[in-house]
């Protein structure tokens, strides 16, 4: 079966679906960066915590021996005058032999005495204190290689304006630090590309699963309903996504399935009446005299068809399921009161023993009394139909605690076993029976009013056809309603 | 009776007038809606026979509007759609019949001469009588020529109704609808049977027939 429309090869949209337009690739790749973020986070506080624990020590000694240099001036002399002089006095003759790293300024900023390079980008920054290079003597080793090249310094601001650069030898700490640097440097961008990469995958493989959603979706809306989404078997939202797809994909082909079959029959049993009927009409206007009992004939003809008509429509709009305003509650025997009233005559007429069971309590039920009529009829018309002259005919209630059976048995010749299934296809009729007068839509009435009761139905030979509906029963009957 | 025709197709008008004017009506038609509801709100018409889908205001709006004017004309409602719960809505809005599409034109005119006379008699009579057969509505007894004929409930019931339209013609369906309280057609020979039972109990012995049967259409009580 097929139902390939012109367009079947033509991409559709929702394959061409873009990658970053699917919410599962944003959740996916929002909470990796989420993730990574944090990650950053961690590395950039341990980098921290290192680089205080490391050059910290070293911050506090240049301060301390900052403030040890400027407490041993005379504080007897006026605070303008002359620190900076005073400072100088003392540098010019230690510069040469000084352990320290520095730098005198004057108040007009200009340079006084100095052992490092004073201008030049830092390579590295602490707080107020940053590298700078070593260029004295001090630190010069016998082959002029330095054994000192780089200083860690601060500024201190004089009282008198000038200003002092100080600090120590850095070497051997400047090591470490570049290290810390690096680690930094490659632990984020390591883990940004390694979260990223992450993401992606796991975002491409979700894409992967939804994609095969899609596509099938997209197969199925170009008209083949075969398809079905491959289930992995991993249990996860996808699984129970295709699964769930896959049943609903069953149900709509099971039911074009019964479209198919219901147009098929349409065909066959509603042209062949229409064909006869056409044959009539047409043997008539060669008949020259007007004949009452052929014009009869051809209306009879054509209410056959009607009511074949109106069988199927009515069948159509029950499985629709717009009939669930009409549901009441009321007791079975109501139902079967009617049919008695209907039927017990009739079949007293083909003398068929009719035998309904005394009600001995409630049937309560919640439905729609109509439909039940009509689907207690259209059993009882087949009974009377199949049942020959001299039979019997029998229509019962009993009730538990779930349901309300109702049981239909006649001592016509039943319906094999083989064909039960099939007797509530529409149109269905056993072969023998073609030639009957009838619809073929009596049964599958019935299946359709049960369908919509969620009532069950089944069928069961004894000494003729066994009927049984099992109606849930009503559970918040009212006070049963008396008719 | 003047009888207004309230349907949009042409055809299905055409074939209304032509009937009902052959069976001695005066055709009045109207082809949509609103002009439906102005020629009905006039109130010179005794019966109005009016399609269900119907261009511009369809027939359930033009049922309504009439009745809210207050205007008791019976109406019979013609519908294509055949269904029950059509039907229902239809008696609910305050139609005095429904007829679903195709129909006989015998049963068109059967109903339309049982809703005009219903509309004429609004009988609360406790008995009803033809000739010589006597139905006692109270007592729930029938008699013919004085002797007492034993009726099932469900032939009271139909030999009421009978009477109720003595001289005019029921069809198997007003039976169904208004004796079983059926929407469908149980495809058996329930009528039928119905009927050829009540026939023995009321004819058989008599010289005067009272039921008769109308050729393919339904039955009549009346005296020959």
């Amino acid at each position: 079966m097929s139902y390939a429309s012109p367009d079947m090869g033509a991409p559709s949209p929702t394959t061409q679906r873009r990658f970053w337009r699917s919410s599962w690739v944003r959740i996916t790749m929002l909470s990796w960066l989420a993730l990574w973020l944090l990650n950053a986070l961690v590395v950039i506080g341990l980098y921290n915590f290192t680089l205080n624990a490391l050059v910290g020590n070293i911050a506090n000694t240049i301060n301390a021996k900052i403030d040890k240099r400027l407490s041993a001036w005379p504080r007897q002399l006026p605070a303008h005058a002359g620190v900076t002089s005073w400072l100088y006095r003392q540098l010019a003759v230690e510069i040469a032999d000084l352990q320290d790293c520095v730098a005198l300024f004057d108040s007009d900023g200009e340079l006084q005495l100095a052992n490092i390079n004073h201008t030049g980008q830092p390579e590295f920054r602490y707080r107020d204190f940053r590298t700078t290079a070593y260029n004295g003597h001090r630190w010069r080793g016998s082959d002029g290689d330095k054994d000192v090249s780089t200083c860690l310094v601060t500024d201190r601001v004089l009282t008198d304006g000038g200003r002092l650069t100080f600090g120590v030898p850095f070497d051997n700490y400047l090591a470490t630090v570049r290290q810390l640097d690096k680690l930094r440097f490659w632990g984020l961008l390591l883990t940004a590309t390694f979260s990223l990469a992450i993401a992606y995958l796991l975002s491409r493989r979700s894409l992967r699963g939804m994609r095969a959603l899609y596509e099938v979706c997209d197969r199925v809306a170009a008209g083949d309903l075969k398809q079905r989404i491959p289930i992995k078997g991993n249990d996860d939202d996808i699984d129970h996504i295709a699964t769930a797809i896959n049943h609903m994909l069953d149900q709509i082909e099971g039911l074009m399935e019964g479209v198919r079959e219901v147009s098929d029959a349409i065909a066959h049993d509603l042209k062949t009446p229409l064909a006869r009927l056409r044959g009539q009409l047409e043997l008539l206007l060669s008949i020259s005299e007007r004949s009452d009992e052929a014009i009869d004939a051809v209306i009879a003809e054509a209410d056959q068809v009607l009511s074949a008509f109106n069988a199927l429509l009515r069948i159509a709009q029950l499985e629709q399921g717009t009939r669930r305003q009409a549901f009441v509650h009321f007791d079975f025997n109501v139902v079967l009161q009617q049919a008695s009233d209907i039927y017990e005559l009739v079949f007293a007429d083909k003398n068929i023993r009719f035998h309904i069971e005394p009600p001995a309590q409630t049937m309560p039920v919640y439905g729609d009394r109509d439909l039940w009529l009509q689907a207690v009829s259209n059993l009882l018309d087949n009974a009377y139909k199949y049942t020959p002259e001299g039979g019997a005919v029998a229509l019962g209630l009993q009730r538990d605690e779930q349901f309300v059976q109702l049981r239909v048995t006649d001592s016509g010749p039943g319906i094999p076993r083989s064909e039960h299934k099939n007797v509530f296809k529409r149109f269905y009729r056993l072969d023998k029976h073609r030639s009957q007068k009838g619809t073929g839509l009596g049964l599958s009435l019935v299946a359709a009013v049960c369908k919509v009761h969620q009532a069950h139905i089944e069928l069961d030979n004894d000494s003729g056809l066994v009927v049984l509906i099992r109606i849930p029963i009503d559970k918040h009957a009212e006070p049963p309603e008396i008719p | 009776m003047k009888i207004l025709v309230i349907e949009d197709d042409p055809d299905m008008r055409e074939f209304l007038v032509q009937g009902l004017g052959r069976a001695g009506h005066q055709v009045e038609t109207a082809a949509d809606g609103p002009s439906g509801l102005d020629s009905a709100t006039q109130g010179n018409c005794d019966l109005i026979i009016l399609d269900r889908m119907l261009p511009g205001l369809d027939g359930i709006s033009v049922l309504q509007a009439l009745r809210g004017t207050g205007q008791t004309t019976p109406v019979l409602m013609l519908s294509a759609l055949g269904d029950v719960d059509h039907r229902v809505s239809g008696l609910q809005h305050g139609a005095d019949d429904y007829l679903a599409k195709p129909f006989s034109f015998v049963e068109l005119t059967a109903r339309v001469e049982a809703l005009h006379r219903r509309d004429n008699k609004p009988t609360d009579a406790t008995t009803l009588q033809l000739a010589d057969l006597k139905l006692d509505l109270i007592a729930h007894t029938a008699q013919r020529d004085s002797q007492n004929i034993d009726l099932w409930p469900l032939e009271f019931r139909l030999l009421e109704y009978l009477l109720r339209n003595a001289g005019r013609v029921v069809t198997r369906n007003m039976l169904l609808e208004n004796v079983w309280n059926l929407n469908f057609d149980p495809q058996t020979n329930v009528v039928e049977v119905h009927m050829s039972r009540l026939r023995g109990k009321i004819d058989k012995g008599f010289s005067t027939r009272l039921i008769h049967t109308v050729r393919g259409s339904g039955y009549v009580l009346r005296e020959p």
